[in-house]
C-alpha cells in the first residue's frame, strides 16, 4: 500500500519557523543544487539501481524542500530551492550518462512540494497556481541551463506535472494549478528544443515526447479527469505560445496536440470509461485545448497555430481510437469540438465572411488530411470529417454566421484534405473523394435538421464544397483529366449516396435531396475547373441504408444530449 | 529544543514519502544519527553549490546509499551545519 504523503509537518514547521532566512534566493539555489547533485552522485556512484536512485532522490528532495521551508523561506526561496535541487540532479544525470528517469523522482517531489508549500502557507488557488507555475518554469529552465539532454528535460517536466497533479487531485484543488504548471511544461520543452539548436522536425519530436510523457504521468498518478484535461490543455497552450512568439513551425503544436488526443483517449480507456463517457472526456479535453490555445494566440496571424492544435488533437484521437479499437463516435465528438472551436476563433479575431470561410476550410482540410494519414479505418476518417462539419455548422449558428456557407467551406476543406492525403500516400483517390463527400452530406443533413436549416440547402452546400475541394486537390496535384473526372464523379456519387441515406433516416423527402446533391456537386466542380464547365456522370444513386440506424455516427453535439 | 522536536517530527513524516512511481522505502535506520563534521572550507564549498563536497561528507559518514531515511537525515545535518555553523569557543 502506497503511503500517503502529508504536509502537516511542514505546516507545524512553518508555524514555528524563525524569521526569514537572510540568505539570498541565489544562495539557497546553490545549496539545493549541491545537495541534489551530491546525493545523486553519491547514490549512483555506489551502484544503486535506477529504481532505487529514483526513490531515494525523490525522498531526499522532499526532505530538502521541507528543511528549507522550515527556515521560513518565502515563495521565491522555495522556487530557488526546488529548481536548484532538480538542476543539480539533472546535471549529474547528464554528466554521468545516468538513466534520465532518476530526475523524475526529484521533479515529482518538486511539483508536489511546490503545491503543498503554497497551500500550507495559506495561498489562495490563484496564488498557488502562480507559485507552482513559477517553480515549474524555473525548474525546466534550470534543467536546460545545466546542459541536460532531451530525455532528462522530458523527465523533469513530466515528473513535476505528475507531482502537481497528484497533490491537486488528493487535496481537491483547482485543476487550473495543473494547467498553469503544464503550460510551463509546454513552454519549457519548446524552449529547450530551440535553445539546443534542434531543427523544426526535431523540436516537434522533443515537444511531442514531453507531452506524451506528461500526459501519461498525470494519468499514472491517478489524477482525475479535470486534472488530466488541465495538463493537456495547458501544455499545448504553452507550446502554442512559444511557437507563435518565435515564429516556429505550427507542426510542433500539431504533434503536441496529437499527443493530447492520444493521452485523453488513453486516460479515458484506462479509467474504464464506456464509449459515451470516453467521448465526453476526450471532447472536453479537445474543447479545453482549443479554448486555451485560442486564448494565447488570438490573432489572425497565428491562426495556423490554432489550426495545428485542432487538427493534431483530432488526428491523435483518431489514431488512439483505431489502435484501441474504440467507437468512432469518440472521434466524431472530438472533431465536433474542433469545428465549434474554429468558428469561435473566427469570431474572436473578427474575421469577415470570406476570412471565416477560408479559416474553416483550412482547419477542415488540416483535420481530414492529418486524420487520413494517421487513421486506417474509413469509419474513423468519416467520423472526423462529419464531426468537424457538424461542429462548424453548430458553431456558425451560435455565432450568427452563415451556416450554409460555413458548411460548404468545411466540406470543401475536408474533401481537399482527404484527397490530398490520398494522393500523398498513394491511396485510392476516387474512394477518398467519395468518402469525404458522403461524410459531408450526412453530417450536413443531420446538423441542418438540428439547427433548423433547410436540409436541401445544407445538402447543396456540402455537395458543392465536397466537389470543389476534391476537384481542386486533384487539379492542383497535376493529375490527368481522366483522374480528375473520376474524382468529380466519385464526389458527386458520394454526396448523393450520403445525402439519401441521411435523409431517409431523418424522414426527409429524398427527391429534393437528390436534386440538391446533384446541383451542388455540379456547382462545385464548375467552380473548381478552369473553364468553369464540367461533366458529371454519377449513375444511379447507390442507396445502402444501414440495417440499424444506431450504426450511423451521431454528429450531434454531446452537449445537446442527442 | 523546539526546532529539534520539529525536525524529528519532519524526519518521521518525510521518511515515508513515496517517490514518484515507487512505494515508500523501508524506514530502517530512521534513528541513525551521523557524526557529520564540516569544516569551514567544506561548508563554503557546499554553500557555493559544490556537489563533490556533499559527496565527500556523505562518504565520510558512511551513509547507506540505498536508504532514503539515512541520506535525508544526513542531508538535514549538512544543511543545518551549512546554514548554522557551530560557533567557535
Amino acid at each position: 500500500m502506497k503511503k500517503k504523503f502529508h504536509f502537516l509537518a511542514l505546516a507545524l514547521t512553518l508555524s514555528f519557523a524563525p524569521s526569514a532566512n537572510a540568505q539570498s534566493d541565489r544562495a539557497i539555489s546553490r545549496l539545493a543544487f549541491a545537495i541534489g547533485a551530491g546525493v545523486t552522485d553519491y547514490v549512483a556512484a555506489r551502484g544503486a539501481s535506477t529504481e532505487t536512485a529514483n526513490a531515494v532522490i525523490g525522498v531526499v528532495a522532499n526532505f530538502t524542500f521541507s528543511i528549507i521551508a522550515s527556515t521560513g523561506a518565502d515563495r521565491d526561496a522555495m522556487v530557488a530551492a526546488i529548481s536548484g535541487f532538480i538542476a543539480g540532479t539533472s546535471r549529474v544525470v547528464t554528466k554521468q550518462g545516468l538513466d534520465p528517469q532518476i530526475v523524475s523522482g526529484a521533479s515529482y517531489a518538486g511539483g508536489s512540494g511546490a503545491t503543498q508549500f503554497a497551500t500550507m502557507s495559506g495561498a489562495d488557488q490563484e496564488t498557488t497556481a502562480e507559485i507552482v507555475s513559477d517553480a515549474a518554469s524555473a525548474t525546466f529552465s534550470a534543467a536546460t541551463s545545466v546542459g541536460a539532454e532531451k530525455d532528462t528535460v522530458v523527465a523533469s517536466i513530466s515528473g513535476f506535472i505528475a507531482g502537481t497533479s497528484e497533490v491537486v487531485t488528493e487535496q481537491g484543488l483547482d485543476p487550473q494549478i495543473v494547467s498553469d504548471a503544464s503550460f510551463a511544461g509546454g513552454v519549457g520543452a519548446t524552449e529547450f528544443a530551440t535553445m539546443s539548436g534542434a531543427d523544426q522536425e526535431t523540436t516537434a519530436e522533443i515537444v511531442s515526447d514531453a507531452a506524451s510523457a506528461t500526459f501519461s504521468a498525470a494519468t499514472s498518478v491517478g489524477a482525475e479527469k479535470d486534472t488530466v484535461v488541465a495538463s493537456i490543455s495547458g501544455f499545448i497552450a504553452g507550446t502554442s505560445e512559444v511557437v507563435t512568439e518565435q515564429g516556429l513551425d505550427p507542426q510542433i503544436v500539431s504533434d503536441a496536440s496529437f499527443a493530447g488526443g492520444v493521452g485523453a483517449t488513453e486516460f479515458a480507456t484506462m479509467s474504464g470509461a464506456d464509449t459515451e463517457t470516453t467521448a465526453e472526456i476526450v471532447s472536453d479535453a479537445a474543447s479545453a485545448t482549443f479554448d486555451a490555445t485560442t486564448a494565447v494566440v488570438k490573432t489572425e496571424a497565428a491562426k495556423g497555430t490554432v489550426i495545428a492544435a485542432i487538427s493534431g488533437f483530432i488526428a491523435g484521437t483518431s489514431d488512439a481510437v483505431d489502435d484501441l479499437d474504440l467507437d468512432p463516435q469518440i472521434v466524431s465528438d472530438t472533431s465536433y469540438a474542433g469545428g465549434v472551436g474554429t468558428t469561435q476563433l473566427a469570431t474572436l479575431i473578427g474575421a469577415d465572411v470570406e476570412e471565416t470561410n477560408l479559416l474553416i476550410s483550412e482547419a477542415s482540410s488540416a483535420t481530414s488530411s492529418t486524420t487520413a494519414q494517421s487513421a486506417e479505418d474509413d469509419d474513423t476518417i468519416a467520423a472526423a470529417i462529419s464531426g468537424f462539419i457538424a461542429g462548424t455548422m453548430e458553431g456558425a449558428a451560435e455565432n450568427d454566421l452563415d451556416v450554409a456557407s460555413t458548411a460548404e467551406a468545411a466540406s470543401s476543406g475536408a474533401a481537399e484534405g482527404t484527397v490530398a492525403a490520398a494522393i500523398e500516400s498513394g491511396a485510392n483517390i476516387s474512394e477518398a473523394a467519395e468518402l469525404a463527400a458522403t461524410s459531408a452530406a450526412t453530417a450536413a443533413i443531420e446538423a441542418a435538421i438540428l439547427i433548423g436549416l433547410d436540409p436541401a440547402a445544407a445538402t447543396e452546400a456540402a455537395a458543392s464544397g465536397s466537389s470543389q475541394g476534391a476537384t481542386e486537390a486533384a487539379i492542383d496535384s497535376g493529375l490527368s483529366q481522366d483522374v480528375v473526372d473520376a474524382v468529380i464523379d466519385s464526389s458527386a456519387s458520394g454526396s448523393s449516396d450520403g445525402a439519401i441515406v441521411a435523409a431517409e433516416i431523418a424522414g426527409v423527402d429524398t427527391s429534393a435531396i437528390i436534386d440538391a446533391a446533384e446541383s451542388g456537386s455540379s456547382q462545385g466542380a464548375d467552380a473548381a475547373t478552369p473553364d468553369g464547365e464540367s461533366t458529371i456522370d454519377i449513375g444511379d444513386p447507390v442507396i445502402t441504408p444501414p440495417d440499424d440506424a444506431d450504426d450511423v455516427i451521431d454528429v450531434v453535439s454531446p452537449e445537446d444530449g442527442a | 529544543m523546539k526546532n529539534i522536536t520539529v525536525y524529528l517530527f519532519l524526519a518521521f513524516s518525510f521518511a515515508n514519502l513515496p517517490a514518484y512511481g515507487q512505494d515508500a522505502i523501508s524506514a530502517s535506520g530512521s534513528t541513525t544519527t551521523f557524526n557529520i563534521v564540516i569544516d569551514d572550507e567544506t561548508r563554503e564549498a557546499i554553500a557555493n553549490g559544490d556537489s563533490e563536497a556533499v559527496v565527500a561528507v556523505l562518504a565520510a559518514a558512511n551513509v547507506d546509499p540505498n536508504d532514503p531515511d539515512a541520506i535525508s537525515k544526513a542531508v538535514k545535518q549538512i544543511v543545518d551545519l551549512v546554514e548554522n555553523p557551530p560557533k567557535e569557543d
